[in-house]
């Protein structure tokens, strides 16, 4: 059962496209939707949110489709974004009174939990908060209706280590109700490597995997060695390469076929998602000359 | 229908607190043309209107509409019915100063219904024409828009407060005495019928598309 299900959707916008991009959001998981900035990750939340509609392609939200308005269906979201989208002049308790009565799961003795929780003041106006306090706050917002898919665009970006770690402990403690999904956009892989269950890559506006992560860290190697080994067709085999005067690091995204290609001449590793992403938004290669 | 309540309930308290900070202003400009009604009631109704629409459009306040378990026609239904509020509260405001005024001795004018109903056209004409072009440009082309309209309705009501003082012909209309005033009013509710159909259904239209 989907959460989420995204079909062939396209967008085009001063000079960005995004080009027929699928991937399902699995009910009951944490779905990791990375790429760097400005691959269309936001875009494709915003599409999920109705904030922006997509020029071709359709989306699906719990089985239905989000062709028409579909108010009711953002009852069951949690949004938090990278963004404070709350009224700066109002504070906490003012915006807490104008957010609750438009949700029918609405519970305020939850919502209270994770203001003192989140050591959050109530009578403080959203302007004066510092961004991981206003990030607590609409984390507090989106957990607090009984939201089944928790939708969040760069959650952590800009967030102490600290913060960071208890947010990503947080989202774990959530899951433990099954019935809960989170997909989770970030440019931080490191975020992702701990929580998610699935990862869903976009690059340059199209889908480059979708895949669960295990399978993902498993499937790609990182290969390490010294250039003699490289030739025009041994290029070929790189997702990315990196080279030095002294060697060179690149990504393959076959297992055995880099055991067989190198054997004991390079050094063959495990990638982070981190080397993942980078290695593929670089597919043509960044060579550094040492 | 609730969500629209709910919405026009969100208005109000992103307002209510800055409208109180432009209480002196009111206060002078209900003073300068002190016998009319038109002018206390105008002003603050689309000044608040004006406000929550700019409170909506600033920075990433947009997405935060957008989020809410609301479609985005309540959101347009919800900003013309914030206008019947706002008249109230405007209403409200007047009843106070003629209170005022009553106990200083200062004549502040009266009560009267066709008044009240040339108010409420002028600020549904107002609101026809401002909402749509609030749809339309989004918070980049408002700041120009909200400035102009801002300026014909101060300028504009308290010209036709002097105006409704001075003109023995406007005054007569305004109480009832001109002979045809009901077919006047019969058109001129038409008008505003029309008027505001158009509006709310091309702001319908420009919202319904608009990426946030």
């Amino acid at each position: 059962m989907n959460a989420v299900k995204v079909e062939e959707v396209s967008k085009s916008y001063g000079g960005f496209r995004l080009d027929g991009v699928s991937f399902a959001v699995r009910k009951g998981f944490i779905t990791g939707l990375i790429g760097p900035n400005g691959s269309g990750k936001s875009t494709l939340i915003r599409m999920m949110m109705q904030m922006s509609r997509p020029d071709g392609g359709q989306i699906e939200l719990f089985g239905q489709r989000l062709d028409r308005d579909a108010a009711q269906l953002r009852e069951r979201i949690g949004y938090v974004s990278d963004e404070n989208y709350f009224y700066e002049h109002l504070t906490l308790k003012k915006m807490t009174k104008i957010i609750a009565p438009f949700y029918k799961n609405w519970d305020s003795e939850l919502f209270g939990n994770y203001l003192h929780r989140f050591e959050l003041p109530e009578n403080k106006k959203i302007k004066e908060l510092s961004k991981g306090m206003k990030m607590k706050f609409s984390l507090a917002v989106a957990l607090s209706h009984a939201a089944e898919l928790l939708v969040m665009d760069e959650p952590t970006s800009g967030l102490d280590p600290v913060f960071r770690r208890e947010l990503l402990d947080l989202l774990t403690e959530q899951m433990q109700d099954e019935e809960r999904t989170i997909l989770f956009s970030s440019h931080i892989t490191s975020d992702l490597d701990r929580i998610a269950d699935y990862l869903v890559f976009v690059n340059r506006g199209k889908l480059v995997f979708e895949e669960s992560k295990d399978e993902v860290l498993e499937r790609h190697v990182l290969v390490k060695g010294g250039t003699e080994l490289l030739d025009a067709d041994v290029r070929t085999l790189f997702l990315g390469l990196r080279e030095t005067g002294v060697g060179f690091e690149g990504l393959m995204s076959d297992r055995e076929r880099a055991e067989r290609t190198f054997g004991n001449m390079a050094l063959i590793e495990r990638p982070t998602l981190e080397e993942i992403v980078y290695f593929t938004a670089k597919r043509e290669g960044v060579r550094v000359h040492a | 229908m609730l969500s629209v309540v709910y919405l026009i309930r969100k208005d109000i308290l992103l307002v209510y607190r800055y409208m109180l900070l432009l209480l002196p202003f009111f206060l002078y400009m209900a003073w300068a043309q002190i016998g009319t009604l038109l002018v206390y009631v105008t002003v603050p109704a689309i000044f608040m209107l004006i406000t929550s629409c700019t409170f909506d459009m600033q920075n990433t306040n947009p997405r935060f509409t957008a989020s809410l378990p609301v479609s985005r026609t309540q959101v347009v239904l919800s900003k013309y019915a914030s206008l019947a509020p706002f008249t109230l509260i405007g209403l409200l405001f007047a009843a106070v100063l003629q209170g005022g005024a009553a106990l200083l001795n200062l004549d502040a004018g009266s009560f009267r219904l066709t008044e009240i109903a040339l108010v409420i056209a002028i600020n549904v004409a107002v609101a026809s024409l401002y909402l749509p072009l609030y749809f339309w440009l989004g918070p980049k082309g408002m700041q120009i828009v909200r400035l102009v309209f801002i300026m014909i309705v101060a300028i504009g009501s308290s010209t036709l407060g002097a105006l409704s003082q001075r003109s023995d012909l406007l005054q007569r209309w305004l109480g009832g005495s001109v002979q045809g005033a009901g077919m006047i009013w019969g058109t001129v509710c038409l008008a505003l019928v029309v008027l505001l159909g158009a509006s709310v259904f091309l702001s319908l239209k420009l919202y319904a598309k608009q990426d946030i």
